[in-house]
């Protein structure tokens, strides 16, 4: 890291008396480690850019959906750099989202990070994981449908139940 | 203090993991540490071949390139908030000192798909456009400006879009045609706008044109080129042989087929469509389009597609200015993300340039034709970099044919290509 760099760095922390909380970085290893920690459960995984048209409406969907199944669990990562940190936090906001496990790519190589994260994925935006109780995992591209997506949350209900 | 405010401060964007988030502890350590780096940070001074260090923060990759008519290389990038014009003279070893194009800063939206833009008049004007961004989510203005001095000072910047509503006006292209005629593309989100206020729906924006015939000193009213574009991906532009700019650029078929079309700006041809993949999908791809045309006249056209079954880069041809064209080729290595494709045509000789990763670098790989783009040679590594870059660019002075590349860790880059070797 070069002296420039430093000294932004030392100047963004110095001005915040806030250790980061609300929005985690993604970085090479993250994606590993969420799906350590949501071991056994099913989740959803959504991509999504403050600059994405279509991003949106499948927030405002993941927020109904919440509101519908508070113990469901969501994880939002946006595409875009921790420099957008107030962007995100405000769209998050806005979508009464705050209380999501939000985080940001923290790599501006992102080649490297969709490397690891799906190599079927080329950056289209929103994209979607569907992670079930069993690790099946499925991706989606584009806007969800919420039927289907209601859909499955059911059928991982039905499975928990079952289990229990 | 807002919410918002604090939030910025939460996340730094450097790379390094010990620094994100640091706990306000760790600063202090930090600044025992480096008190004088902190202090006496250095700028970025003399411009030694390939020491261009972009890791510091704010700093975009989106880079435009071209050689004037007497093989003088001119780069436009955007720094912090300002667009900034070098010039080199032995094929990017060197680069002149930075000139500012716009005397007061402002945002400016410089990425994969939206970058600036250099092109040059035909009485030694030099013309830069690029999309300014607003505080509005996807909101931009396309800006423009001029040097009549051979880039020694730029006039004040101007917007182009005549509808100034805070809404997406980005994503622009630029070219002058043979009688000097300045050629402004970009999409534009008017007509979705008004749609929307009407409660009736609209697919994708628009793309726009406006036309400069004095020099750049003013350009035309907005002219509305093709309802329902995609939103975000560039927009492919190239002059045909008879000075007629096409253009090239992810369409939204039905309702939301993300597919593309072409256009001949004559005013008079109709919109075709290219590829028919069939990507039906409400998702931004953030991957737009290639095209160019060689003094043959031929049309060569490279895309992306992400329909299922039926994923990867596409090339195909046109020898009748689009009106058939050749069975699409796939190339790249899906898996690899093959992404970002260029395409060059001098004639017989045609070139193409993309970018994969390889699980350690991102690699630009090329293949050549000799035949004017009916077989190819095997794809060949032209250059990697194991840290972030911009798309890969490809250039030609004369019969001289580049890879321009932005990288984080090598600094800008201008490759050499020839027919055995992309």
């Amino acid at each position: 890291m070069n002296g420039r760099a430093l000294t932004i760095v030392i100047g963004l922390l110095l001005a915040s008396p806030v250790p980061a909380r609300d929005i985690r970085a993604f970085e090479p290893g993250s994606l590993a480690a969420i799906e350590a920690a949501h071991a056994g459960r099913s989740f959803i995984l959504a991509f999504w850019s403050i600059n994405c048209t279509h991003c949106p409406e499948d927030l405002a969907l993941f927020a109904d959906l919440r509101r519908r199944y508070p113990d469901l669990d969501i994880v939002l990562v946006s595409v875009d750099s921790p420099e957008d940190a107030e962007t995100i936090s405000a769209t998050l906001e806005r979508y009464h989202l705050e209380n999501v496990e939000a985080r940001v790519f923290a790599d501006e190589f992102t080649e490297r990070l969709r490397f690891e994260i799906d190599r079927q994925w080329h950056g289209e935006l929103p994209r979607t994981y569907f992670y079930g109780a069993d690790r099946t995992v499925r991706g989606v591209s584009g806007r969800l449908d919420a039927r289907a997506v209601t859909r499955w949350i059911e059928r991982q209900r039905h499975r928990m139940a079952k289990e229990k | 203090m807002n919410r918002a405010w604090t939030a910025i401060k939460r996340v730094c964007r450097d790379p390094n993991t010990l620094l994100v988030a640091a706990p306000p502890r760790r600063v202090a350590a930090l600044l025992v540490l480096f008190p004088v780096l902190a202090i006496a940070a250095p700028d970025s001074g003399a411009q030694a071949p390939g020491a261009e260090h972009l890791a510091h923060a704010k700093l975009s990759l989106a880079t435009g390139v071209a050689f004037d008519k007497n093989g003088r290389l001119w780069r436009v990038s955007t720094e912090e908030q300002y667009v900034l014009v070098r010039y080199s003279d032995d094929q990017g070893r060197h680069f002149s000192s930075p000139v500012r194009v716009n005397a007061a800063p402002e945002r400016i939206a410089a990425d994969g798909e939206n970058r600036p833009t250099i092109a040059f008049g035909t009485s030694g004007e030099i013309y830069v456009s690029w999309t300014q961004s607003l505080e509005q989510a996807y909101a931009g203005h396309i800006r423009f400006s001029l040097s009549r001095d051979g880039g020694r000072t730029f006039s004040a910047p101007i917007t182009v879009n005549d509808n100034r509503d805070p809404i997406s006006h980005r994503f622009q292209a630029m070219t002058v045609d043979p009688r000097g005629i300045l050629h402004l593309v970009w999409l534009d989100r008017r007509d979705q706008s008004v749609a929307k206020a009407r409660g009736e729906t609209y697919a994708g924006i628009a793309v726009y044109q406006a036309v400069s015939r004095d020099g750049g000193t003013s350009f035309s009213i907005n002219e509305k080129i093709a309802d329902h574009s995609c939103e975000c991906c560039r927009i492919a532009l190239a002059l045909d042989t008879d000075g007629t700019p096409v253009i090239f650029w992810r369409h939204v078929f039905d309702t939301n087929v993300r597919d593309h079309a072409l256009a001949r700006l004559d005013g008079a041809s109709a919109l075709v469509r290219v590829s028919h993949d069939n990507w039906a999908v409400d998702a931004c791809p953030h991957h737009g389009p290639a095209l160019s045309i060689g003094h043959d006249g031929v049309y060569h056209l490279a895309w992306f597609s992400g329909a299922p079954g039926r994923s990867g880069l596409f090339y195909a041809r046109s020898s009748d200015r689009g009106r058939h064209f050749s069975a699409p080729l796939k190339f790249g290595i899906s898996e690899a993300q093959a992404a970002h494709p260029q395409v060059l045509s001098l004639g017989q000789d045609v070139w193409l340039a993309w970018k994969e990763f390889d699980g350690l670098n991102a690699v630009v790989r090329g293949m050549h034709s000799a035949d004017g783009g009916q077989s190819w040679s095997a794809p060949a590594v032209a250059a990697l970099t194991a840290g972030a870059s911009d798309h890969p660019l490809l250039i030609a002075n004369g019969a001289e044919v580049f890879l321009s590349w932005q990288t984080v860790r090598e600094g800008y880059r201008l490759i050499a290509l020839d027919g055995n070797r992309p």
